[in-house]
């Protein structure tokens, strides 16, 4: 199995990814829709959708919003590969598909943060890697990226230290769109 | 045995009954927060499958009888040391965690639904203490008393 292969193979992404070591599959293209690997100098917009992921009383993401990271991934948008029509639209797109899923679901809150930062995360214990951050693009959304762990499955301890350093990570407040694409 | 002065003797007094009132209002609002908390997690319930707006599990209903349960033990070992009311965060694969963030302080009681909790607290990001899987108690155990004791030392 290739790299490639594993966007395909779907639900679990990211335990598909962990079988190469040290994110190896961040050095190639993954998807044939995808612009390339995600560079280090990158940002990435992350919508909010559900109300219930999101502290009002802090204006941050909570805890238990990382479960993807062991799981389907945690799906962010690249935002040197969007205009700001093309993240409007994809965000009208993508709130569409939640209402049929969810008549609730609203976007409360767009978050971003550089990828250096995310590859930067070092595990306290033994200083690996915590964050691997792949180019999954897809025909309709081809700023499409993943965020996944390599510490899968991770044991309980793992996934607290992992919602401490991302909490905090992202707690950086909701970002404009105006600005962020200006 | 002592006296109290006659112009001392109003101002404890009031102090008395300000203690009292203050008392009062910070029973009253934790028992809000409290009852607040509990229809959070009780909302849980009725959520189904795709609540996040992606593929997100709807938490087993043992989860938050599991919480409420633990809740209910963990409130007089908070209580006693002043301290704050965990928040409730619910992951897509169904794990409820309720979390406590001071600053660079962050701890966390993760639930799955089989009549267990871990807690698990950190500061600065390098662990401070994890309780390891516990039965949920009966009562306010030791284990429920050492995790009020390492958030009272985070908060200190």
């Amino acid at each position: 199995m290739s790299c490639r292969d594993v966007v395909q193979q779907g639900t679990s992404r990211c335990a598909a990814f962990a079988k190469w070591e040290e994110c190896q599959c961040e050095q190639v293209q993954t998807t044939e829709f995808s612009p390339g690997p995600v560079l280090n100098e990158e940002i990435l917009i992350r919508h909010i959708f559900s109300p219930l992921h999101f502290d009002q009383e802090t204006r941050t993401l909570k805890p238990a919003a990382f479960a993807d990271i062991w799981g389907v991934g945690f799906s962010v948008t690249r935002q040197a590969h969007s205009t700001l029509e093309q993240f409007k639209s994809l965000t009208a797109f993508l709130l569409g598909i939640k209402q049929q899923k969810n008549p609730q679901a609203e976007l409360v809150c767009l978050l971003s943060i550089s990828v250096d930062t995310m590859r930067a995360m070092r595990c306290s214990s033994d200083n690996g890697r915590l964050l691997c951050v792949y180019d999954t693009g897809s025909k309709s959304n081809p700023a499409h990226a993943d965020l996944c762990t390599p510490r899968i499955p991770p044991n309980r301890e793992e996934k607290a230290a992992l919602r401490d350093v991302l909490t905090e990570s992202f707690a950086v407040g909701c970002v404009d769109l105006n600005v962020l694409f200006n | 045995m002592k006296t109290v002065s006659s112009t001392f003797a109003p101002l404890r007094r009031l102090n008395f009954l300000r203690t009292e009132a203050v008392d009062l209002f910070v029973r009253q609002e934790r028992q809000v927060r409290l009852a607040s908390l509990y229809e959070e997690l009780l909302s849980y319930k009725k959520l189904s499958e795709g609540w996040d707006g992606y593929d997100g599990l709807p938490p087993l209903e043992q989860t938050i009888d599991d919480a409420i349960r633990l809740i209910d033990h963990m409130t007089v070992a908070l209580d006693h040391a002043s301290l704050p009311l965990p928040k409730p965060s619910l992951g897509g694969d169904g794990e409820l965690v309720l979390y406590w963030r001071f600053e660079k302080f962050y701890a966390e009681v993760s639930l799955l639904g089989d009549g267990k909790f871990f807690f698990y607290a950190a500061s600065n990001r390098v662990k401070v203490y994890s309780s390891g899987e516990q039965e949920i108690p009966d009562s306010t155990n030791d284990e429920i008393k050492k995790i009020a004791s390492v958030l009272d030392g985070l908060v200190d």
